[in-house]
């Protein structure tokens, strides 16, 4: 087959398809103070640049403080910036009630995270 | 000062009816689990559309909605229990409320009698006699001042020991807090120290109480952050109210509105202008691009060089805006938990919706046209999948059945799935009542061929109409539509285990796969998903037959030939179809060759609507144009197969 004299586009697969069928998953603690934002810190740093749908499970989550939530929105805008993927899994209620008070839970779209 | 108020309108019924449906979703959800988050979101909804409705004059709307948050405000404060009465009432003053709003909307008659029943309703609950109630909203909250807070902590308030967190859950117990949180000059991630705030917030609080006890719970980080408190002006007692109140009104939105979060509203007409031009521009790039072709690349290697450049941006651009189109099909899932209460309480059956994948995106055109089919499905997987509870039990299955919602991505389609775990299609009575119906068919048809009868016109299995199923104007038209969109349907079932239907779309109507094919000097586009190969048959694989036109054999099948010069009038003659090439392509389950002069390619074209520009002609789905600036079909294989068929029966 000779090479199209009206090239407008190769039909190309969405690199997004793949990726939606991946996921890495980390598991939030119960405690996220103030002492441990550190900690939570390098924990996201080590998957800000993963490729594939980065899962947070806030389950366990009894505390939140407003520094760790000010992590999670940096951490989901830098990420989906970049056009990584990234959702929560079955927010506790302490992490909900935050997010709302704080005005956060659009932005780190927790209206869709699944129960 | 007169303002148009008319200007907001728009934004507010955006935000109410987002409102309603946030409502009647959270309601759905406090059945199932009475937690205090779900009710207080529910009525913060109900809340914002109260004070919008007043401030913009639909005193009836206020009202009504008055008496909803009343009763809101007594089963989040624990007064009341939520009960499935109280939940009930609230999903058919849901309903009232929205026939109120499209009433106020669009100028239409208003369902008075629903209006009126649910009031009532609301009223008789609450305990209340109707004059009393009669009075609106106002007075209730004439003591009421809307507090506009600006807090900006300074980055070191985190190591002072203090969580601004612990500050707005004592700001909301003074009251109704809405919260904007401000995400301005905001480090990147990798940059920011973990320990510093770096975030601000905008917070508005309807409150009884004075400004010295809203001053009180910022004491403590008072010289630790920038702080302003003060009074806005009173929306409802105003007659007219000031342009600040307007635009925060419509700019305003808690949680719930997309506005949240750095977005913006933007009309889809808007959105459409922009596609079209990058429409336009693909093209001209490709033209571009075919041009260069011709070029020196040694002469000519900086522009060149730009060329490709242009051709990397543009794709770019181009899936930047498919992405502002899409949307997640939450949009349309959300609807279908209200519709398998209702549809479940009429049937007295118990069913139960889970859905998975509701994030996954498409495009916004392709999402409001599959509505309707799957509501359809849903319909029926009711209606016919899940038994009655006692059935269910009889069988081993647990008494309440489970419809599955799933949507997910595969390579360049989207994959909608509607599951249930009911007793599945019955082979026998399928063919039984397509017996009765005059479709054709036959015990040894194929499982596969049986379920396809579904989607044959006119067809219902049901025993009697209701006005859930069996008026047999279903599957057909959930077929149709779906062929309509470029998409197909499948059908699976196991007896007694359940059934599946298996929806495969397009990611967007706006860009096709095609392969182009020449004749006559022409350039046709197929569509790729319809090609399932292309061969040049040998002259003993051809053959005519009495009645039936010519046929070409592809290993031991006969296909039926269509030539596509005589198809669509062209001039010259055909060669030989052992010198021509024969596409072989597929719909609805039937194949059918097409003959063509020579393949010319594989690309994605930007469909141009031939309606539009020009009039409708069968057998032909749309226009593009190629690289060179001439103008190329784009061929409907269905309706070409479809009616290939029909003159054949003939």
């Amino acid at each position: 087959m000779q090479e199209t004299d009206s090239v407008v586009r190769p039909a190309a697969r969405r690199p997004v398809s793949a990726r939606a069928q991946r996921g890495k998953a980390l598991v939030l603690g119960a405690e996220l103070g103030i002492d441990d934002v550190a900690g939570l810190k390098r924990q996201l740093g080590q998957v800000l640049e993963e490729p594939a749908r980065v899962v947070l499970d806030a389950a366990e989550v009894r505390r939140i403080h407003t520094a760790a939530l000010q992590l999670f929105c940096l951490f989901c805008r830098d990420r989906r910036a970049e056009g990584r993927e990234v959702e929560f899994a079955r927010p506790s209620p302490a992490m909900l009630s935050a997010a709302t008070l704080l005005g956060a839970s659009t932005l780190l779209q927790l209206a869709r995270a699944p129960a | 000062m007169s303002i148009d108020l008319a200007q907001f309108h728009r934004t507010f019924f955006e935000e109410c009816f987002e409102g309603v449906d946030l409502m009647e979703r959270d309601l759905l959800r406090m059945g199932a689990d009475a937690r205090g988050e779900t009710v207080h979101a529910v009525f913060r909804a109900a809340h914002s559309i109260k004070g919008g409705a007043a401030t913009f004059g639909f005193a009836a709307i206020a009202s009504f909605t008055h008496h909803m948050e009343t009763l809101l405000d007594q089963m989040r404060s624990g007064m009341r229990p939520i009960s499935d009465p109280a939940v009930d009432l609230l999903l058919r003053a849901t309903d009232a409320l929205r026939g109120l709003l499209v009433s106020a909307r669009d100028g239409v008659p208003l369902d008075t009698v629903r209006v009126v029943e649910a009031q009532t309703a609301l009223e008789a609950f609450l305990g209340q006699a109707p004059a009393a109630t009669a009075s609106p909203a106002a007075p209730a909250v004439s003591a009421e001042q809307v507090f506009l807070i600006k807090f900006a902590p300074a980055p070191e308030l985190f190591r002072s020991g203090n969580d601004p967190l612990l500050i707005l859950r004592e700001l909301a117990a003074l009251g109704d807090l809405e919260t904007r949180m401000s995400l301005d000059g905001l480090p990147s991630f990798a940059e920011c120290e973990a320990e510093s705030c770096y975030l601000a917030w905008s917070l508005r609080l309807r409150t009884a109480h004075s400004r010295a006890d809203v001053q009180d719970v910022f004491a403590w980080v008072e010289g630790a952050c920038e702080l302003d408190i003060s009074v806005e002006a009173a929306a409802l007692q105003s007659p007219a109210p000031t342009v600040v109140v307007a635009a925060s009104q419509a700019a305003r939105g808690g949680d719930h509105a997309p506005a949240d979060g750095g977005s913006i509203r933007v009309g889809t007409e808007k959105i459409d202008a922009l596609m079209n031009l990058v429409g336009e521009l693909i093209i001209t790039q490709a033209m571009l691009a075919q041009l260069a072709g011709n070029l020196d690349p040694v002469l000519n290697e900086k522009l060149l060089a730009g060329l490709s450049q242009l051709d990397r941006n543009t794709r770019l651009l181009q899936e930047a805006v498919m992405s502002t189109r899409m949307l997640p099909i939450d949009s349309v899932f959300s609807r279908f938990p209200r519709l398998i209460r209702d549809l479940a309480a009429k049937l007295g059956k118990q069913a139960r919706l889970t859905t998975v994948g509701e994030a996954t995106e498409l495009d916004k055109s392709v999402i409001e046209k599959i509505s309707d089919p799957l509501n359809h499905l849903v319909r029926n997987s009711l209606d016919h999948g899940i038994e009655l509870p006692d059935a269910r039990r009889s069988a081993g299955k647990d008494a309440v059945g489970t419809v599955t919602l799933k949507a997910a991505h595969q390579g360049d389609d989207i994959i909608v799935e509607v599951c249930d775990d009911g007793h599945g299609l019955d082979r026998r009575r399928i063919l039984a009542k397509a017996g009765e119906q005059g479709i054709a068919c036959s015990e040894s048809m194929s499982d596969a061929e049986v379920w396809q009868l579904i989607f044959a016109p006119g067809f219902s299995t049901a025993e009697q109409v209701t006005d859930v199923s069996g008026r047999g104007v279903g599957m057909d038209v959930v077929k149709k539509n779906i062929a309509a969109l470029g998409g197909s349907v499948e059908l699976h079932s196991i007896a007694g285990r359940g059934s599946r239907t298996v929806i495969r779309l397009p990611l967007t109507l706006a860009i096709l796969d095609g392969m182009s094919v020449g004749v006559s000097g022409e350039i046709f586009i197929l569509p790729l998903s319809s090609v399932i190969e292309s061969l040049q048959p040998q002259a003993e694989q051809v053959k005519r037959m009495a009645h039936q036109g010519t046929v070409v054999r592809v290993r031991n099948e006969y296909l039926p030939l269509v030539d596509l010069r005589e198809w669509f009038g062209l001039s010259g003659k055909s060669h030989p179809l052992h010198q021509a090439i024969a596409v072989i392509v597929e719909s609805d389950g039937r194949k059918l060759a097409l003959q063509v002069d020579e393949l010319v390619g594989q690309q994605q074209v930007v469909i141009k609507s031939l309606e539009a520009n020009y009039r409708r002609i069968r057998g032909v789905s749309g226009a593009t144009i190629l690289g060179d600036g001439r103008v190329s079909l784009i061929l409907d294989v269905g309706a070409i197969v479809r009616q290939f068929s029909q003159v054949q029966a003939a």
